[in-house]
């Protein structure tokens, strides 16, 4: 796990007034709102007891423990707090130590702040057991289509990624590929038709630091967006927040309908992730062998080791410990 | 744990043409079956993203990674990158230890390791059970490899498992001899199975009386892992597989000249507790699984289990190097994969 980035945690209307315990990187952690409708973040640990705060509620500002302990969210408490911001629809924290002038902020995301854009809209969870950078590299990967989705929307007789442009940010990379198209099938064959079948496909797909990704498909009859956040639980457990944007069939009606290709779609790919060995996703770029249709998930790695090398690994070996906490900045700006 | 031995990995009944994953010292490995319907051991672990190949499906003698596509040939190299475009060759990386195998008398053996053909120990030597009256299953234990063959390897206990009523304990054992061999050892005796009583309840309670018998026993091991059992007519091989250093699968074929529905599963089930809880016997068996693995750690073959569970759980793939990485020198720097640490033998 890599500390100092702003990580989507949660969905924003899942955090509550009340407080909510989530599990994120292996510890626990209170997600509440305050009065004013600011979210707050905090970890479930009394500094000095090391204690769990219990069945915790909020008063006030402040987070009040099973047994009366205040624990304030910006770091004047005895508990590790962490700054909130909220975008998208997400509930992001800033997880680790650094400055506010130094952290890379949370990133431009295309179409989901645009006033303009009537598409139809759903999000939700799929919850799996696999490292979120697993999830991640999976989410945002062409060549897996036409073998663990065939029908769906890879197509298995032509398999092969030509040669793609990257789009490279700070902390950012999207893939710009053209394919063949895989015929559709139930409700969204009736948008589908046979003249469009020649046309290549222009498909993007990209991660942002540390656990965005988007898979863009520009279907024959309008465009499909899935952005997903993969919100580490632990190192073997990653719940996928996945927003996903339809230009056709806007109306609520459809968003069953959506639903259920999502999750058919995650299903298929739960079996082969959740096998990957090992399942931590290496540092070490030369751990796996890339070919070139893999450029994005190597961009995603080099990304992920730079962070790794400014000594931003939270567990040495990349596995979670118990006695390793996730340094808050407040807590800096305080000693 | 040790490499550089033929591995029974499963019973021949259980390898087909879906690839078949099996786990064993700590490692996984696919089995299968090509079209000429030869078995053949690979590596599980996809060189590309560490996907399981016994997840995958067949393309003629190819196995197939279901993540991306790549196909497997039965020498590990991979022959065909779906995403590639034509023409662009394969690279020398693309491959996974493919592992020396060879079918016999009903278990697929692997050879886990890279030693040459000289160096091997041998095969197992099996009999073939597959009469009508053969019974095949398989148990799992909580309990190091070494423990279950000490156990089961015990002349007593192996003849209550072969018995076709269940022997009190202890039988009386006479005239027992003990043979060792390089990578083996034998323990025979008579056992006097004493009188026994049947009680059934019907709808009259009847009551059947035995009288008592000598039947000559035997166990035979071979290394690593395979126990093989006589009491009187009744025979059965069993291969104590290590899943890792705490869990053993054995696997098991037996032939009785009046068959059990469960073959041997309840009698080996009925010896759970005592494979599980208590100290190993100091049995002639057991003794002699102890001299083999000494002499294999001396070769180097131990593998350091401990050091993969403490620091590569997780985090690092490593695999039972295959012979192709000691004989193919142009493939010295083909393999992504680091090999299985091992332990430096004790002097």
């Amino acid at each position: 796990m890599l500390k100092n980035f702003w990580y989507a945690i949660a969905f924003s209307n899942e955090v509550k007034q009340r407080p909510t315990r989530l599990e994120i990187m292996g510890k626990q952690f209170w997600a509440w709102r305050m009065a004013n409708g600011q979210g707050a973040f905090m970890r479930d640990q009394d500094l000095i007891t090391k204690q769990p705060l219990g069945n915790a509620r909020a008063e006030g500002g402040v987070l009040v423990a099973e047994n009366g302990q205040r624990y304030a969210p910006d770091g004047s408490g005895r508990a590790l707090a962490y700054p909130v911001k909220e975008r998208y629809g997400w509930f992001f924290v800033f997880l680790g130590d650094l400055p506010e002038a130094g952290r890379m902020p949370i990133p431009d995301l295309p179409y989901l702040e645009d006033p303009n854009l009537k598409y139809g809209r759903i999000q939700g969870d799929f919850p799996w057991k696999v490292h979120y950078a697993r999830a991640l590299e999976n989410g945002m990967d062409a060549a897996h289509a036409p073998f663990v989705h065939g029908g769906a929307f890879g197509n298995p007789d032509e398999p092969e990624i030509p040669d793609y442009d990257i789009a490279v940010t700070p902390g950012s990379g999207i893939a710009t590929i053209f394919l063949k198209p895989t015929p559709s099938k139930g409700l969204w064959s009736r948008a589908y038709s046979s003249k469009k079948r020649d046309t290549l496909v222009k498909t993007r797909a990209g991660y942002w630091m540390p656990n965005l990704s988007i898979l863009e498909v520009n279907l024959p009859f309008g465009q499909l967006l899935v952005f997903n956040a993969h919100v580490p639980v632990n190192d073997m457990r990653t719940v996928s927040k996945y927003i996903a944007l339809r230009s056709f069939f806007t109306g609520g009606w459809a968003n069953r309908n959506a639903h259920q290709r999502v999750i058919k779609i995650f299903e298929q790919d739960r079996v082969i992730v959740e096998a990957q060995r090992p399942e931590i996703l290496p540092f070490d770029i030369g751990a796996e062998l890339h070919v070139k249709s893999d450029a994005l998930q190597v961009a995603y790695r080099r990304d992920r080791r730079a962070a790794f090398e400014k000594g931003w690994g939270l567990y040495p070996r990349g596995k979670q410990a118990d006695d390793v906490e996730i340094p808050s900045p407040f807590l800096a700006a305080v000693s | 744990m040790f490499m550089n031995f033929w591995w029974p990995l499963a019973a021949s009944a259980r390898v087909g043409q879906k690839p078949l994953r099996v786990t064993a010292l700590q490692q996984e490995f696919v089995l299968y079956r090509t079209t000429n319907g030869a078995a053949q051991v690979l590596s599980d672990l996809c060189v590309h993203r560490g996907g399981a190949l016994s997840d995958g499906w067949m393309t003629g003698d190819c196995v197939v990674c279901p993540y991306h596509g790549w196909e497997f040939a039965t020498d590990g190299a991979c022959v065909r990158i779906p995403a590639n475009a034509q023409g662009v060759p394969v690279p020398k990386k693309a491959r996974v230890d493919s592992y020396p195998t060879v079918e016999k008398n009903g278990w697929v053996f692997g050879f886990l390791g890279d030693v040459a053909s000289a160096e091997r120990p041998p095969l197992a030597d099996i009999p073939a059970l597959d009469g009508a009256n053969a019974r095949r299953g398989s148990i799992t234990w909580n309990a190091p490899y070494e423990h279950v063959i000490a156990q089961i390897g015990d002349l007593q206990n192996s003849a209550f498992l072969l018995s076709d009523e269940f022997v009190d304990l202890p039988a009386a054992l006479s005239d027992e001899r003990a043979t060792n061999t390089e990578w083996g050892a034998g323990v025979t005796a008579n056992v006097n199975l004493p009188k026994r009583i049947t009680r059934r309840l019907g709808g009259l309670v009847s009551r059947e009386e035995t009288a008592p018998e000598i039947r000559n026993a035997s166990v035979l091991l071979c290394a690593p892992c395979v126990t093989v059992h006589t009491l009187g007519q009744t025979r059965a091989v069993m291969a104590h597989v290590p899943v890792n250093a705490t869990t053993t699968i054995t696997e098991w074929l037996i032939e009785q000249p009046i068959p059990k529905a469960d073959g041997a599963a309840n009698g080996l089930e009925k010896m759970r507790r005592q494979i599980e809880t208590t100290p190993v016997p100091d049995s002639a068996i057991g003794a002699a699984l102890k001299r083999i693995n000494q002499a294999a750690a001396k070769h180097g073959w131990s593998i350091d289990s401990e050091l993969i569970s403490a620091e590569y759980t997780n985090v690092k793939a490593v695999v039972i190097p295959s012979p192709a990485r000691r004989e193919v020198p142009e493939l010295a720097a083909a393999w992504v994969l680091k090999k299985v640490p091992t332990r430096l033998p004790d002097f």
